[in-house]
């Protein structure tokens, strides 16, 4: 895989061979975490560890605020799934290429991260697994999970590289 | 009598006045680089401070990133955990 700046307005991942495009298109699904109690908790984590009604403030009025924040993220990244992750000659080995506009990066840093830590909370993975890269076989769900969290996070180091600086 | 109560009242100003601590804590998964760039963001540090405070969050579990007033310090914990950082307020 391949990843450059596209013409100053966007950056784009290309080479892509079927299984990679596959991985990318289910970050969407990663990211879910409506099913997985571990998983919300880690999405939307209290504030205060002594302070219980700040905590429960914070339920009522903070996290429907980034739950919206956090759909919106995804809701762009679903776009440019459909519309920017195309296919080029179908007999190539590496026939896919996904380019997203800079105005999206820091959506697709959101819904990237979101998907790595459902993951990584879904699957209850050890620090020792987590620092493992990338795995050389999927031989289960959770070799593959492992997968998605490595490349997903090899993903936002390279959108990281094209992000203008903070200005404070 | 009169140093007394001056005592009495500057403890109860300090109690009231106490700064709030925003502490963000570490997670095997926020990469070192997303954290710096963060922390640039929200709290508007350098990127030499930024990294000082992500390297302490890595070796040291957690770093004070902010003390203040408690509702500006609320409010930075939010733009934190938007960014999907696990942060708490804490008092001093």
């Amino acid at each position: 895989m391949k990843f450059f700046n596209y013409e100053g307005k966007a950056a784009e991942f290309s080479g892509i061979d079927p299984f990679l495009a596959e991985v990318i298109r289910q970050i969407l699904r990663a990211a879910n975490s409506e099913d997985n109690a571990a998983a919300r908790a880690r999405i939307f984590s209290s504030p205060s560890a002594e302070n219980d009604e700040l905590a429960r403030d914070w339920e009522e009025l903070v996290v429907p605020e980034l739950a919206t924040q956090f759909e919106d993220a995804i809701s762009l990244l679903e776009t440019d799934l459909t519309e920017n992750l195309t296919m080029g000659n179908e007999e190539e080995d590496f026939p896919y290429s996904l380019r997203i506009p800079f105005a999206h990066i820091d959506a697709w840093l959101s819904g990237l991260n979101q998907a790595r830590l459902v993951l990584a909370a879904r699957h209850d993975f050890s620090d020792e697994e987590l620092s493992g890269g990338i795995q050389p076989q999927l031989a289960s769900l959770r070799d593959l999970a492992l997968y998605q969290i490595a490349i997903y996070g090899w993903m936002q180091e390279l959108l990281l590289t094209v992000l203008p600086p903070p200005t404070a | 009598m009169a140093d007394t109560l001056t005592e009495e009242k500057t403890s109860t100003e300090e109690a009231v006045d106490r700064p709030w601590n925003v502490l963000v804590h570490n997670d095997p998964i926020n990469l070192m680089s997303y954290v710096t760039m963060v922390f640039q963001r929200v709290l508007g540090f350098s990127r030499q401070r930024a990294e000082k405070h992500m390297m302490e969050v890595h070796k040291r579990g957690r770093s004070v990133v902010w003390t203040g007033e408690r509702e500006k310090g609320e409010m930075i914990v939010q733009q934190l955990h938007g960014y999907l950082l696990l942060a708490t307020i804490e008092k001093d």
